[in-house]
């Protein structure tokens, strides 16, 4: 089988400059191995590292050491050591992304912000929309909602704004991070469906599921994050 | 009125043709530049002249440079011989440069005018000074020189035709009816002075040289014999000229244009021919032929 | 990868006198990006844009334009011609006051048009129809077509801006403030605009701006400025979420919705 991420001697730190200079070590020489297709949960204690994973996985936070690969057809790409342009490309073509956050530009209604990344894959508006509009009902977003701006949604309905746009692009490798945290019952199972459905076309997961049940029904492996990052 | 023979008393208080000689040879050098580079305003150092500015001396200041002993002088102004403007312009010559003077378009060899083109076609040989008060054509749409210089020299003139734009937008057609732009030998944009659009075409190819001096602003160009001149307008409302529903009221002209004259406090007017000298030559021809 | 920059920045400074107010930036930009560059008053960004947009002549270094069929072009040291064309065929700048990016005594049409009729365009009804679709693009009523710019607001005029440059298919964009001066509600639909335009265009975006908010939302990659020097540059997610200059990090946690 072959890799799909290849993380080895990743150290993360923090040093706050506002703060005296203090510095805060995340990660110190953490290690992991995906195979493609697998789904990996990350568990542990609040301000593990999970996150941080995730994130120096995505580029989003840069490592001090180490370094983070991911596969790009049929090469490994260094995320740590990448340039903008080819983080950007990676994004664009093989790295999906579930935050906790929704920041989307104000005003532009919930159905386009979906479209958005399937437009940015190279999808035209048509077949964008299709995508976005099967991922709204699945994740049971009424259509009443999909011209406003989200901002005045829910927590709940946000969250699976976001999940959605993650989800939409179709990318190889997806990274979640707590993608059932405000959902009921009935929206954490079609998330996990959906999830599923993506590890049927081929996807390798890794994601942060603080809810037991959902880890379950989608992860293959689990690996624990100990207090300062090492894999138990 | 016939050619008048010289003058009896010359003025003997001035250089021939008012001008010293060392204007009339700057002037000369800056109306060789004109000619040499067709619709391309040259600066030249506008002199004191014997009346404001706005009262044609940079049309006098040329007319003066190229005058000769053996020259026929026309001088007209919104296309009459009698006005005073005319009358006194003529005048001015005919003291200091003792030279011929004429009504007649077809017997002068330079002929001065303020905001019309003669009626009667000019051939080649002669000359056409026109008085100019504005000489840049995109003055009111760029107020600065240095802008203005600019977009001369890189041919930039897209703000023409976004003011022609403007009009049709506004109007419904390009209201300019009098100074409209032309484009010189396919290169320079200039104003033609404010004789009315109706005279542009007589621009293009004209077989005399057409000379333009602006005393306040400064300026000289000039549109060389059979150059090509080019009214702007838009290849869907093309450059039209203005006509007249009715012929001129003393010779039944068709094809001059026409001032409208009010002759009573009742209403009552009459159209007639600008050009009072083509006007005269069509009544007297008829005359002889009996015709009312 | 290999496809080479569309504008190349190396060693660009710029003083007056002994004040330097800008110093030694270099990067490049492709097609399609979006690069933000964010700093406070004073910082250098309005003086770097300003050079890079050929409106002012650094001290030392140098900007390159790459032409379709001419290839890297130093944009200063080609002449002033060249540079005008430059500027009003394949290049864009949409300026913080409308005002000064807008022929304000023309209506919103003949802004639009303009151009088309410097690049030799003679048809009316065609400048027209082209105007109106521009218009509409940028979501302006295109019956105001014939309105002048002063009829419009803050916001609009910022549109018109836009439509005014974008009708030439411009390859590189230039954006000083575009949202500053404009109302909160307002903002966000020019940002929505832009981003769209940008990426269904292939635009390459310079964008200045003290907003970090703007920035997250619109940008690809950041340039941080402080005092005429660049401090931090990287993918922008990752220079507001993960800053490692103290400047940046200061300038990140000052900011709501950074």
């Amino acid at each position: 089988m072959a890799r799909a991420i290849e993380v080895s001697g990743l150290d993360k730190g923090f040093t706050l400059h506002l703060r005296g200079g203090v510095h805060l070590s995340v990660l110190d020489g953490f290690a992991l191995e995906v195979e493609v297709g697998e789904c990996v949960a990350l568990r542990g204690p609040s301000g593990a590292g999970k996150s941080t994973v995730l994130r120096c996985l995505y580029g989003n936070y840069l490592p001090d050491r180490g370094t983070v690969s991911v596969r790009d057809g049929e090469a490994m790409v260094d995320i740590a050591t990448a340039g903008p342009r080819e983080i950007l490309a990676l994004r664009r073509s093989t790295l999906g992304y579930v935050s906790q956050f929704l920041r989307v530009v104000p005003r532009v209604g919930a159905l386009d912000l979906v479209m958005e990344p399937a437009r940015e894959r190279g999808l035209d508006a048509g077949a964008a929309r299709e995508r976005a509009v099967t991922l709204l009902e699945r994740l049971h977003i009424p259509e009443r909602l999909w011209d406003l701006p989200p901002a005045t949604f829910s927590g709940g309905e946000q969250q699976r704004i976001n999940i959605a746009r993650g989800l939409v692009g179709e990318h190889p490798i997806l990274l979640l991070d707590e993608p059932t945290a405000s959902l009921d019952a009935a929206n954490r199972a079609s998330v996990v469906e959906l999830i599923k459905m993506a590890k049927a076309r081929g996807a390798t997961v890794v994601g942060i599921f603080h809810d037991r049940e959902v880890r379950d029904a989608v992860a293959d492996r689990v690996l624990d994050i100990g207090s300062m990052g090492a894999a138990a | 009125m016939t050619a008048l023979a010289t003058q009896a008393l010359p003025s003997r208080a001035h250089n021939f043709a008012y001008l010293d000689e060392q204007t009339k040879r700057m002037i000369r050098r800056a109306l060789l530049k004109a000619v040499a580079v067709p619709g391309h305003q040259v600066p030249f150092a506008s002199r004191e002249m014997p009346l404001p500015y706005g009262w044609g001396t940079g049309g006098i200041q040329v007319t003066a440079s190229i005058l000769g002993a053996d020259d026929v002088l026309k001088v007209i102004d919104q296309g009459a011989d009698d006005t005073t403007n005319a009358v006194n312009i003529r005048r001015l010559f005919a003291k200091t440069a003792d030279v011929a003077t004429t009504t007649r378009t077809e017997e002068a060899t330079v002929i001065q005018t303020r905001h019309r083109i003669p009626e009667t076609p000019l051939r080649e040989g002669q000359i056409l000074v026109f008085q100019v008060p504005i000489p840049e054509p995109l003055r009111w749409l760029e107020p600065r020189e240095t802008e203005t210089l600019k977009l001369h020299a890189l041919a930039d003139y897209g703000l023409m035709q976004v003011d022609l734009y403007e009009d049709i937008a506004q109007y419904g057609r390009i209201a300019q009816s009098y100074d409209y732009p032309i484009e010189v030998h396919g290169r320079y944009v200039s104003s033609p002075s404010p004789i009315p659009k109706f005279d542009n075409p007589k621009l293009d190819r004209n077989p005399a040289l057409l000379l333009f001096g602006a005393g306040r602003e400064k300026r000289i160009y000039a549109i060389p014999p059979y150059t090509r001149v080019k009214s702007l307008d838009f290849d869907d409302h093309p450059f039209t000229v203005e006509k007249w529903d009715r012929p001129c009221d003393l010779c039944g002209a068709t094809d001059s244009y026409l001032d409208e004259v009010v002759t009573d406090d009742k209403g009552g007017r009459l159209f007639c021919c600008s050009d009072t000298d083509y006007c005269e030559k069509r009544r007297a021809a008829s005359a002889e032929k009996g015709m009312p | 990868m290999s496809e080479a920059p569309l504008l190349r920045a190396s060693g660009l400074g710029k003083s007056y006198g002994r004040i330097e107010a800008c110093r030694d930036v270099s990067f490049g930009l492709w097609p399609g990006e979006v690069l933000g560059v964010v700093g406070e008053s004073g910082s250098g960004k309005t003086t770097l844009l300003r050079c890079l947009a050929g409106e002012i002549e650094p001290s030392s270094g140098t900007v390159e334009f790459r032409d379709l069929q001419d290839g890297f072009l130093d944009v200063h040291r080609m002449s002033e011609a060249r540079r005008r064309f430059l500027m009003r065929t394949q290049w864009g700048i949409v300026h913080q006051n409308p005002r000064d990016g807008l022929r304000m005594t023309v209506s919103a049409g003949a802004n639009v048009g303009e151009r088309l009729m410097s690049a030799g365009a003679r048809h009316y009804g065609r400048i027209r129809t082209e105007a109106l679709e521009w218009l509409e693009r940028v979501e302006l009523d295109t019956a105001r077509i014939d309105d002048l710019p002063e009829l419009f607001s803050g916001g609009m005029q910022q549109r018109l801006q836009i439509a005014r440059i974008l009708v030439s298919k411009p390859r590189l964009v230039f954006l000083d403030e575009p949202t500053g001066g404009l109302d909160v509600s307002v903002q966000a639909r020019i940002l929505d605009l832009l981003r769209r335009l940008a990426r269904d265009l292939g635009l390459a975006v310079v964008i200045v701006t003290h907003d970090l908010g703007v920035a997250r939302l619109l940008t690809h990659r950041l340039m941080v400025m402080r005092q005429g020097r660049v401090v931090e540059e990287g993918l922008t997610d990752q220079v507001l979420d993960d800053p490692h200059d103290p400047y940046t990090q200061l300038l990140v946690s000052s900011v709501i919705g950074a």
